[in-house]
């Protein structure tokens, strides 16, 4: 049964990881904080332009209000960062936060971070971390990805290798040993698969390998791996998929 | 305009000179003007294998770099009319090939010869990579055992993508698998891979299967192309090739064990 859902609705509500510049203040000083932005956008214009940005009051000790926010919010823009949200912050500035339609995200760890774990160096102003609170469905801008799928006619030979950038792969004929094989979505070999199969290689766990004769030297999905050696007996040769079940790579004949 | 076939292989040793001079003579005795071009600059072996060691003036390099023209450098063979060899420098090494200098010769000999018979060196560096460049047809020649199987899967990838007809998006090289020193009783005896082993993994068409036998090493030895050795199973395996190649629908022989004597069938029928 195919579910139809997915066809029907006009939207769907997906939950997933985002990595998002986490900017963590440790002064209320706007000028420098001004400086600051301007010298490591300089260092890297082309990550930096239009990256959403999540305030973090967390390190803070001084206390801010509405209006300081408002400037924060204003100074990012200037400098191409895109405020998404806050987190670790009063109440009043969460107040001021959804008045301005940015995100409140809840506090890194159980309660408001008035204890610092370690001092922190005030020069490290921001860094790019991946953001482990709950996977809230952002609107990211940068990423929009486009689902092309990549159809190779030829055997892909020793040596050779194939990337399907942002969408599936298929292979109409053989893999050889030696040959690498990549798609950020999933992988369809109609030959023999001798070589390496790397699916979702962005991290979609959700990827599959999919081959009409498994003799794979290495399956991998979002960076889980299987080598030949630890291929089961009873899958070899056959026509099989793959997928990942946790951790762990399950096989799964298509006989 | 002469069709121009490169006789490759990726891994040394597995017989490309002995199937340049073999296939260069069998096309040249079925009357079409042919020439076989040594690109193993530093390591020149053909004339060697054809038996013209001692008749070498002028070499490919002098010609690409103008110090000597092409009548000067071409030895023509005594044996076989319209058999014409360009032997490779000794001297010299790879780097001395250029792009340009190959493409003036190769079109030169394309206007008086019928066949081009390219023998690549080993690798798949410079060398190899000039000799396949202006390729249409390619021989890919393997031995059945892995790693060779390998080295030949590499050079069909590079076939398919760093020769001038991939370049210019024209109908691709025409591949061509030739397996060489092939003992049919040892892939009995699962010891060596077998025909249908190796064509499954490089998935080309099979133009022929030579027999290991003793007396390649004695033609070599002695400087003459195996395929003047009629009566050796190893030459009547090339003039099979040589015909497929030409178009002609064979059989392939040398493929089986050959079939034991009446007293050994007898016993087998007993047991």
């Amino acid at each position: 049964m195919m579910s139809l859902t997915e066809q029907d609705a006009a939207a769907a509500i997906k939950a997933r990881m985002v990595s998002l510049t986490v900017l963590e203040l440790f002064s209320t000083d706007l000028e420098e904080l001004d400086r600051q932005l301007l010298e490591k956008v300089a260092l890297a214009p082309k990550f930096f332009r239009n990256a959403p940005v999540m305030i973090d009051f967390g390190q803070l000790d001084e206390e801010v209000d509405g209006s300081w926010l408002e400037k924060a919010c204003e100074l990012l823009f200037a400098n191409n960062f895109v405020p998404v949200g806050i987190t670790g912050a009063v109440e009043s500035l969460e107040f001021t936060a959804r008045a301005r339609n940015i995100a409140v995200w809840p506090a890194a760890g159980t309660a408001r971070p008035d204890t610092v774990v370690e001092s922190p160096q005030p020069e490290k102003k921001e860094k790019p971390v991946q953001s482990h609170q709950e996977p809230q469905e952002e609107v990211s801008p940068q990423e929009t990805p486009h689902t092309e799928t990549l159809v190779v006619r030829q055997p892909v030979r020793s040596g050779q290798k194939v990337y399907a950038r942002g969408g599936d792969l298929i292979i109409l004929a053989s893999v050889s040993t030696g040959a690498e094989i990549m798609a950020d979505g999933h992988i369809h070999v109609y030959g023999t698969l001798r070589g390496r199969a790397s699916a979702g290689v962005k991290g979609k766990e959700s990827a599959r390998v999919f081959c009409n004769d498994l003799q794979a030297d290495l399956v991998s999905i979002a960076g889980y791996y299987i080598i030949n050696d630890d291929l089961p007996i009873d899958m070899r040769n056959t026509a099989v998929q793959i997928y990942l079940q946790g951790d762990q790579l399950k096989i799964e004949s298509l006989k | 305009m002469a069709e121009v076939i490169v006789i490759t292989s990726g891994k040394g040793g597995v017989g490309k000179t002995t199937t340049s001079a073999a296939i260069g003579t069998g096309l040249a005795m079925r009357g079409y003007k042919t020439v076989v071009i040594d690109f193993d600059v530093g390591l020149r072996n053909l004339d060697l294998i054809m038996g013209c060691e001692r008749r070498v003036v002028y070499d490919f390099v002098n010609v690409i770099r103008n110090e000597a023209n092409l009548t000067q450098s071409l030895i023509r063979d005594k044996r076989v009319d319209n058999l014409f060899i360009l032997p490779a420098s000794q001297t010299r090494d790879k780097d001395t090939l250029d792009i340009e200098g190959v493409e003036r010769v190769i079109n030169q000999l394309s206007e008086t010869f019928d066949y081009i018979v390219c023998d690549s060196p080993a690798g798949i560096e410079r060398g190899a990579f000039m000799a396949m460049y202006f390729a249409d047809q390619a021989v890919v020649v393997t031995n059945p055992e892995v790693s060779s199987v390998r080295d030949s899967d590499r050079i069909l990838g590079l076939l398919a993508s760093k020769t001038k007809r991939a370049e210019e998006e024209r109908e691709p090289v025409k591949e061509h698998l030739l397996l060489t020193r092939y003992e049919p009783s040892r892939v009995e005896k699962g010891e060596m891979l077998s025909v249908e082993d190796v064509k499954e993994i490089l998935a080309i068409p099979l133009l022929g299967v030579i027999p290991e036998s003793r007396e390649v090493l004695q033609a070599s030895n002695a400087g003459s192309p195996i395929i003047l050795a009629s009566e050796s199973d190893a030459g009547q395996a090339y003039e099979d090739a040589v015909s497929r190649l030409l178009g002609e629908d064979l059989v392939h022989r040398f493929v089986e064990v050959e079939k034991k004597g009446f007293f050994n069938r007898f016993r087998l029928f007993r047991s």
